[in-house]
């Protein structure tokens, strides 16, 4: 047997390979970024960036395309988290009960994860085809053509497409991790309720919701944190489109960078990341206070 | 002794494993820089004509609009090259709304494919990204490219189109029936044409708006006057903004005013929506470019014998017949990883006769002196209403005012007016974009 000694230094050596990789390939990009965001650096001029303070973060809080981003990126943050978080609950509570096929309507609402954002962006942007897209020919076929929209052109309807092929999509791992959740609640306080006469409402709110805290907060944290960095669901079907109606902040600072204003870009990128580790710090602590042990 | 044996054992596994993955990470430069360096090789090697069978193939990289991949010229032209020197050619083709920037991306991020084929001019791909081109065609490349194709005196791009004209492509049978002659030489014969049209049940002015780009035709064509010369000066210095140029503000406001005769769907539709409802007269015109003749005539090459182009204009007493300077040219990025056999090819495509393949079926005057090429209907319409009108020739409003100027998108505060942003904000708010941009440029005066 080693001694403690001994046994420290291995760790350590066992850990250096991979913090070194983590750096060159994490640490040391993010730190130039986070330099680059207070310089001019573009393509204009590639080889010669030069520090200009504040301008980029001005500039960005200037931009009109900027606060259109930040507006969007909220609308689509908030209405998925809320869509996704009550209506995988739903589910999960279906899923958990003693249901026929149940295992087959897991991996159905699980499949979609498997595939890659852009790709379900090609496959839904057929489907919202006005003219030939199944889901107008199926409005029109059943006598619904008032309905029939022009889903990604529209500017009161695309922002609301991209949230709903975002729902469908991704709402699988939600689900997984409240049956998970469900799933820890020991059967022993259900039945102590019931013995109390404690009905399926009070069951509901005293028992799984706060017992299930744990899940939720989790959940709550990844659509967060997903809704805000959103970008393949709306490059592939909008690309930020019509006239910047769906731009998000990922699709602003793509579309920055590839203009060539580098700095700018890291600029934009910093602000997030700072304001996306506050928003999950604050609500991690806001969650853990409604959280109860058991 | 055993212990420091140990550290030092697996201090070294540790430095080889980082090293291996390092090294495996930088071998695909590697063999790509050995790829480059033979494919150079044999270029040079090739470049006294040696027969195609003495040099080692490489396949070169084109990148362009998807659309423009499409073009039966170029596949044609391509298949020469190809033949004429066993290189092979690889069109690697984007979505035309996102093809630009993804070109840029790929280049800034050193992706970039060996040339591609783009819009032409510094404000699209910067000449920083590019390699400089010679060759017999640079020479005869006419004073009106040049200034867009070149800087300081040095070629960066080969201009790969004839030049045609901007304008207002109508359906005749229309006019005729709503009696309104052409050319509309001012403001108020085209509103009160725009009214007759109207009257007589077709839509008067179709705007295939989701292309975005097209909702600045108007002005690019019919709004030249909108910059005088002394604001022109003082925009570029910085000392004027947009919503300080009366003539400029005034053509917003009109632009607005024809809304009750475009299209409803304006935002939703692309220039292909619009081609039969010209052909059959339900739309009156479509400010465009006559470009669309080709694709026109094969939609219906009947009903296309209805249509005609004619010069358009906003204003009360100027008019221009505006020549389209913002076609297709090919640029060599400084990443290109074949550039000698890129730059050959264009040589190749840029020779007359190649030049005349790689064109069809579009049609226009030449761009370099000397090339024989044909005219269009539409064209051919263009040239007798400016004779016969004594209507004068220009090129668009950004490239007859501000050749080197680089506005950022200047097409935005025209899609924004469009979408209902108050006039002040949408050119106050392009202000910014723009001032930033030159900022960043280090324009001078910014």
């Amino acid at each position: 047997m080693l001694s403690k000694g001994v046994s420290k230094q291995y760790t350590i050596l066992f850990v250096l390979p991979a913090f070194l990789l983590f750096s060159l390939f994490f640490i040391i990009p993010n730190l130039s970024g986070f330099a680059m965001a207070f310089t001019d650096w573009s393509s204009y001029y590639p080889l010669k960036p030069a520090f200009n303070g504040w301008t980029n973060f001005v500039d960005l809080f200037q931009s009109s395309i900027f606060s259109i981003s930040i507006k969007n990126t909220l609308i689509f943050t908030i209405l998925t988290t809320s869509v996704k978080i009550v209506v995988g609950f739903l589910l999960a509570i279906i899923l958990n009960n003693q249901i026929k096929l149940k295992h087959l309507y897991r991996t159905i609402i699980f499949s979609p994860i498997v595939f890659n954002p852009l790709v379900i962006a090609f496959v839904f942007s057929a489907l919202y085809q006005p003219e030939f897209g199944p889901i107008n020919v199926f409005l029109r076929s059943v006598g619904l053509g008032f309905l029939a929209q022009e889903w990604l052109t529209d500017l009161r309807f695309a922002m609301l497409s991209i949230c709903a092929m975002d729902v469908w999509a991704s709402i699988g791992i939600t689900v997984v991790i409240f049956l998970t959740g469900l799933q820890s609640v020991p059967q022993e306080y259900y039945e102590a309720a019931t013995v109390d006469g404690a009905g399926s409402f009070r069951r509901f709110f005293n028992i799984t919701l706060p017992l299930t805290m744990p899940a939720i907060t989790i959940n709550f944290i990844l659509c967060l944190i997903g809704g805000a960095k959103v970008f393949g669901q709306v490059f592939g079907l909008t690309n930020g489109g019509p006239n910047d109606a769906t731009q998000v902040y990922g699709t602003f600072i793509f579309k920055s960078f590839s203009t060539g204003l580098y700095g700018y870009s890291a600029a934009a990128g910093l602000l997030f990341t700072v304001v996306i580790s506050l928003v999950s710090f604050i609500t991690l602590g806001l969650f853990r206070k409604l959280e109860v042990e058991y | 002794m055993r212990h420091s044996r140990l550290k030092s054992t697996a201090a070294i596994l540790a430095f080889v494993i980082l090293m291996g993955i390092l090294a495996a990470c930088g071998n695909g430069n590697k063999a790509d820089e050995n790829a480059g360096d033979t494919g150079s090789q044999a270029s040079n090697a090739g470049a006294s004509a040696s027969p195609a069978s003495a040099k080692k193939p490489v396949e070169l990289v084109l990148s362009t609009f998807n659309s423009w991949g499409e073009s039966v010229g170029l596949k044609n032209a391509l298949a020469a090259y190809e033949k004429a020197t066993g290189n092979k050619v690889r069109l690697d083709v984007y979505p035309d709304d996102q093809f630009i920037n993804i070109l840029k991306t790929k280049m800034s991020t050193d992706d970039a494919p060996d040339l591609f084929q783009a819009n032409v001019g510094d404000g699209y791909i910067p000449f920083t990204f590019l390699e400089p081109l010679s060759g017999p065609w640079a020479d005869k490349m006419i004073d009106s490219v040049k200034q867009f194709a070149a800087k300081d005196g040095q070629v960066y791009e080969a201009y790969a189109t004839p030049l045609g004209y901007f304008g207002a492509i109508y359906n005749k049978k229309v006019f005729e029936k709503a009696g309104v002659k052409v050319p509309m030489m001012n403001y108020a014969e085209l509103t009160a044409g725009l009214e007759k049209i109207k009257q007589t049940g077709a839509t008067p002015l179709f705007i295939p708006g989701k292309e975005g780009w097209t909702y600045q035709m108007l002005q690019a064509v019919g709004g030249v006057y909108t910059f005088p010369d002394e604001d022109v000066e003082k925009i570029v210095k910085n000392e004027e903004k947009p919503n300080d140029v009366k003539e400029l503000v005034e053509f917003a406001n009109r632009m607005l005013a024809l809304k009750p005769y475009i299209n409803d769907n304006h935002m939703t539709v692309q220039i292909p929506d619009g081609y039969q409802g010209l052909l059959d007269g339900k739309y009156g015109m479509m400010v465009l470019g006559d470009w669309l003749y080709a694709d026109l005539a094969k939609t219906d090459p009947e009903k296309v014998k209805d249509l005609g182009m004619m010069p358009i204009t906003l204003g009360d007493d100027y008019i221009s017949g505006v020549v389209n300077l913002s076609g297709r040219a090919f640029g060599v990025p400084s990443n290109s990883k074949h550039k000698e056999e890129a730059k050959e090819l264009i040589n190749f495509l840029m020779e007359p006769d190649n030049f005349k393949i790689m064109v069809a079926p579009d049609q226009g005057a030449s761009p370099y002196e000397g090339y024989a090429t044909d005219q269009n209907p539409f064209q051919q319409e263009m040239q007798q209403l400016t004779t016969a009108n004594q209507i004068p020739i220009t090129l668009d409003v950004f490239r007859q005012h501000f050749p080197t100027f680089n506005f950022s998108d200047s097409g935005k505060p025209f899609r924004d007016i469009f979408a209902d942003k108050p006039i002040d904000k949408a050119f106050d708010d392009w202000y910014k974009d723009y001032a930033q941009l030159n900022r960043t440029i280090k324009t001078p005066g910014w």
